[in-house]
């Protein structure tokens, strides 16, 4: 019953995106895989542990601006935080997959914890403003990058898109 | 020898909080009261939010755009599950020919520097940019001069198609296994190198390969032919698919997306090799009970195990945060695993009864302290509610014994 009910739900509107279904999706090369188990393994003992697991959930529910903005700056600065403290030694390849691994994590259990109401879409937007984040920090216009992308994927007569989409927020 | 002139004592959470309720201390512009909180844990809470406020620049702009193509599949499926276009439009990355190489010809993209400098293929990649030789090698005019802005798809596509190339490197022969001439068509040409749907091109091998993503990607490229018979229709043409829903013109692989299934998981599940989880079904979880939701905590767990799991490198750093799930993620049976949860609640029902014992014992020390008579003795507080008469003075025995009216 309860299945069908989220299946009359919107795709957005429910709660289904597991951490086990976005990390399905996320194929790391052997080279980098012990530095992405390294990063969200730190990455979720901050947010997880018994001595900062309050204070990672404080910081995500006493935020400024709509929960998908907070959680997603948490995460960011939390991969923020970990190429700081790791005196930048973190490969930059590994910091988007494992903020998307993070982010799953963490809207899992908030979810399931009943501590923050995360769907799909919440969880969409946090992703938005967390890789926006990131690709910031590394002083790239994600909206160019969407652009381009989108230009290259219709190369072959298409005409690109009429501009990327504007981002949460912007 | 330098002799600190201050030492600063910074005291955990708990008393700063309870200070916080008080009034400031010492400093009449800070402290506790003000919000600053110098403990371990609020330290690196706010270095994580404050970081990426535009402290901290990431160093790397091409090694964190392949990045972004590692997890360009999850990407792409949240955005087309949330509706969210951006993401969307970010995921393609991963079915782009010519993947972040192709994101290199385009200048004034990223801000610092060329991406050749910091393309993380390998060392020769930083001097020579996606590896124009063996590009040169499949156009069979290895000496030709490149240009450094070349379109390395267009390069790919100007191959002439009588010829037949050469392959000049063990890892494109390696992914020459993967190569389905039925997927696609180019008319009057040799057939493709690669399969536009190769996994291998995912695979560590294929990202260890000295051509990197690009080049394969390239290669990639003949299959997208416009025009060509049998090809598919070029997206973003009259008449080509376009995402359900979005203005996003549809790559060849996103119409064989769309047309495999109407399940946007299930189809890009079977589109990543992976096999379709059963337990996609959606499920909600409502909170109706204290056991329903400590219940639900405890699943809230479940998504750590299973990455530790996927992950077993990631199992003794887990290990010092989540004891309990590192052990059972370390192989443990059924049997062990109830082993475990006797033992914990064993532990918890000891230490149950050694707080009942340090809250008896220090009871006891202040009934002690402040004299037993006058704290516990409920005789010693209590009050009679009836009026003592004067006739009872003799005491309770004797007046209880004398007769009374009438008896």
């Amino acid at each position: 019953m309860e299945g069908l009910i989220q299946a009359n739900q919107a795709p957005e509107s429910r709660d289904d995106l597991t951490p086990e279904k976005v990390s399905q999706g996320i194929q790391i090369p052997d080279e980098f895989k012990e530095a992405y188990e390294r990063v969200v393994a730190a990455g979720m003992q901050v947010m997880f542990s018994k001595q900062s697991n309050q204070a990672a959930v404080d910081s995500i529910q006493r935020g400024d601006g709509p929960l998908a903005q907070r959680l997603g700056m948490a995460v960011a600065g939390l991969i923020g935080m970990i190429v700081k403290e790791s005196n930048g030694t973190v490969p930059p390849q590994v910091l988007i997959p494992a903020g998307v691994e993070l982010l799953s994590q963490a809207a899992d259990f908030l979810r399931k914890a009943g501590i923050e109401p995360v769907n799909n879409k919440v969880f969409g937007d946090a992703m938005d403003v967390m890789i926006t984040s990131i690709l910031q920090a590394a002083k790239l216009d994600v909206q160019k990058i969407a652009g381009f992308i989108e230009q290259k994927a219709g190369q072959g007569g298409a005409a690109p898109a009429a501009g990327a989409q504007p981002m949460m927020g912007a | 020898m330098y002799i600190p002139r201050h030492q600063k004592t910074y005291l955990s959470r708990a008393m700063t909080r309870a200070m916080a309720l008080d009034h400031p201390i010492g400093d009449p512009h800070g402290g506790p009261a003000y919000g600053e909180r110098n403990d371990p844990v609020s330290a690196i809470i706010s270095i994580g939010t404050m970081l990426f406020t535009g402290a901290e620049v990431i160093a790397g702009t091409a090694t964190l755009m392949q990045g972004l193509m590692f997890a360009g599949s999850a990407i792409s499926l949240v955005g087309n599950i949330t509706g969210n276009k951006t993401l969307s439009k970010i995921g393609m990355i991963t079915g782009l020919a010519g993947g972040v190489g192709a994101l290199a010809e385009s200048a004034g993209m990223f801000a610092s520097g060329t991406l050749g400098e910091t393309f993380g293929y390998g060392v020769n990649s930083a001097t020579t940019p996606l590896g124009f030789e063996d590009i040169g090698a499949l156009n069979q005019t290895p000496n030709a001069q490149v240009p450094q802005s070349v379109d390395v798809v267009d390069s790919a596509l100007a191959a002439p198609v009588g010829g037949q190339p050469t392959l000049a490197t063990e890892p494109l022969q390696d992914l020459s296994a993967n190569f389905d001439p039925g997927a696609v068509q180019v008319v009057d040409g040799p057939p493709p190198l690669i399969n536009s749907a190769a996994p291998g091109l995912q695979s560590p091998s294929a990202a260890n390969m000295p051509l990197g993503f690009e080049n394969a990607g390239a290669l990639q490229g003949a299959p997208a032919v416009p025009g060509a018979p049998g090809a598919p229709a070029a997206p973003g043409a009259p008449g080509a698919p376009t995402v359900p829903g979005g203005d996003i013109p549809a790559t060849p692989e996103m119409v064989k997306i769309a047309s495999s299934s109407t399940d946007p998981i299930g189809s890009l599940a079977q589109q990543m090799g992976q096999p379709i989880d059963p337990s996609y079904a959606p499920n909600i979880r409502p909170m109706t009970s204290g056991e329903q939701l400590w219940q639900n905590v405890k699943d809230a767990g479940s998504g750590v195990m299973n990455f530790a799991k996927a992950n077993p490198g990631a199992g003794y750093m887990l290990g010092s945060a989540i004891s309990s799930v590192a052990d059972v993620l370390s192989g443990k049976t059924g049997a062990q695993i109830n082993a475990l949860e006797a033992q914990g609640e064993l532990s918890k029902a000891q230490a149950d009864k050694l707080r009942y014992e340090v809250e008896l014992t220090k009871r006891r020390h202040a009934n002690l302290n402040a004299g037993y008579v006058n704290v516990q003795n409920p005789l010693a507080t209590w009050t009679p509610n009836f009026q003592v008469t004067p006739a009872a003075q003799p005491g309770l025995i004797t007046g209880a014994m004398a007769p009374t009216p009438g008896g």
